[in-house]
């Protein structure tokens, strides 16, 4: 039976009062407090770790330590493992940069979903979840045993192939992604006034591509920069300072891999060093998220 | 007509399409060859993310033009006729301006390369009225320098802008994946809406079917 008008006059004003203990709000309330602690749970880590770098390595943190190269002798620093780690990743950006991104433009731009492309795709998918260690393996195979760069073995030039593999996938992706985003009707228009492919992509597609494209660089150069496992047997170690443009060819110190040295070692000094380090590096990787955030920012604007 | 057909895939043809003589078809053309000839204004303005100057020059500079590029501009402008809504913001982006002066700067864009026919795929189809009479106007205007292709379903713009009209009708065919285009007639305009000498086209203007 339904009310009519009157009826519904006749009960007077209704009730619509939030009722604490009814079911549905007590479970309500009750998810809702649950969700909150996963997520406090999920970002607790996150916070930890960066509480405990910033406590235990900004406190080391002078002017000294960059001046000082990672000696073994009192008054030692992290100055050459710096160096060593813009290098090294200067190095495989300069390889993958220009190898991830034309094999992005390929896929978007040339290929037409034929067999290759998709072997292509699916070999960058693979090669993404690769674990880092496998890249190092594979240098040290293949350049640092057979000393096939001038007869030198471990070099910071292998260290930069091997971080520059595992940036490769995901420059491929976001530029095969970026200019798959871009919209045919430009492709189109410049075709349209008698563009070549070439000066189509050149002059349209990947500049109006080039947020997700540099973003995604940007950010996998933060990757890079912060491996570890491909360059202790490619990169090495070194004591000294990077010597000229030969010191591509000779081991190189790395922020990373003075962590892993330095943090094993028994001695409370060497460990501080690394703490130090350590808060370095993650300041070095952050500020480079921040870039990228800055440049997708720029861009929008 | 100028080979944009090219990025359809699965895309067929049969005959020929004579550009003064050549088969614009024939194997060894090279498709950016007759994209230069043949200028192209699409359905969607689609201007490009850039200021309306370059999006001017940019065309004109790949095809090697070396003269006086803001005069160029300004000429194509005015041809185009939107050159008073914005000879005072050159440098602002090409996507600042409305539907219909962002169809009039594409239509620019292909004068500006100089082509000998121009080629609009329903240029007005996703423009208000008001838009269409000033691109019909600049079509007037145009016409005296290039030769105009004009594809459109408006029956009313192809007598208004057109001296000559072809009524192109397309039908699925038995075996083949979508439908195949054919043409039905050609003549002049005035033939073709006043005495078709094809049932379809009779049909076809006087409203009966499409």
């Amino acid at each position: 039976m339904t009310l009519s008008s009157t009826a519904r006059l006749a009960l007077g004003v209704p009730d619509l009062t939030y009722r604490q203990g009814l079911r549905r709000n007590v479970i309500n309330r009750m998810l809702t407090i649950l969700a909150g602690l996963f997520a406090a749970i999920a970002v607790l880590p996150l916070i930890a770790v960066l509480a405990y770098v910033l406590v235990k390595g900004g406190g080391m943190l002078n002017l000294s330590l960059f001046t000082a190269r990672s000696s073994g002798l009192p008054g030692e620093g992290i100055g050459n493992a710096v160096i060593g780690t813009v290098l090294v990743t200067f190095i495989s950006a300069l390889i993958a940069i220009p190898v991830g991104v034309g094999g992005g433009i390929f896929l978007a731009e040339y290929s037409r979903g034929g067999s290759f492309a998709q072997f292509i795709r699916f070999g960058t998918n693979v090669m993404a979840g690769v674990p880092s260690i496998i890249a190092g393996v594979f240098v040290y195979i293949a350049i640092v045993k057979t000393k096939i760069i001038f007869g030198n073995s471990y070099s910071a030039l292998a260290g930069g192939i091997a971080l520059s593999i595992l940036m490769l996938p995901t420059v491929i992706k976001t530029t095969d992604e970026g200019l798959k985003l871009v919209s045919d009707d430009l492709r189109r228009a410049a075709l349209g006034v008698g563009a070549s492919r070439f000066v189509t992509i050149l002059r349209i597609t990947l500049p109006s591509a080039f947020t997700p494209i540099a973003t995604g660089v940007v950010l996998s150069i933060a990757r890079a920069a912060g491996e570890t496992a491909p360059l202790i047997f490619t990169a090495l170690f070194s004591s000294y300072w990077p010597q000229g443009i030969n010191s591509i060819f000779n081991p190189i110190a790395t922020l990373s891999v003075l962590i892993y040295n330095y943090a094993r070692l028994p001695y409370p000094a060497q460990n501080e060093l690394a703490w130090a380090a350590s808060f370095v590096l993650v300041l070095f990787i952050l500020i480079i998220n921040l870039f990228a955030r800055w440049l997708r920012r720029f861009a929008a604007s | 007509m100028n080979r944009m057909n090219d990025l359809i895939e699965g895309c067929s043809l049969k005959g020929r399409v004579l550009f003064d003589g050549a088969d614009l078809y024939a194997p060894s053309v090279d498709p950016v060859e007759v994209r230069r000839r043949i200028g192209m204004v699409f359905q969607q303005p689609n201007p490009f993310p850039k200021s309306i100057y370059e999006n001017i020059a940019f065309g004109a500079r790949i095809n090697g033009y070396t003269g006086d590029m803001d005069e160029l501009i300004e000429r194509s402008l005015r041809q185009a006729a939107v050159w008073d809504e914005c000879k005072d913001k050159l440098n602002e982006s090409g996507y600042s301006l409305s539907g219909g002066q962002q169809q009039r700067l594409c239509i620019a864009r292909t004068i500006a390369i100089q082509p000998e026919v121009i080629l609009m795929d329903e240029p007005c189809s996703a423009l208000d009225p008001i838009s269409t009479l000033k691109i019909e106007e600049t079509m007037h205007e145009l016409k005296k320098s290039f030769t105009i292709v004009i594809v459109t379903h408006n029956m009313q713009q192809a007598l208004r802008v057109s001296d000559m009209t072809a009524f192109f009708n397309a039908e699925a065919v038995e075996g083949g994946s979508g439908k195949v285009g054919y043409l039905v007639e050609f003549n002049e305009t005035d033939m073709i809406f006043n005495s078709p000498s094809q049932q379809a086209t009779q049909d076809y203007v006087s409203g009966r079917f499409g």
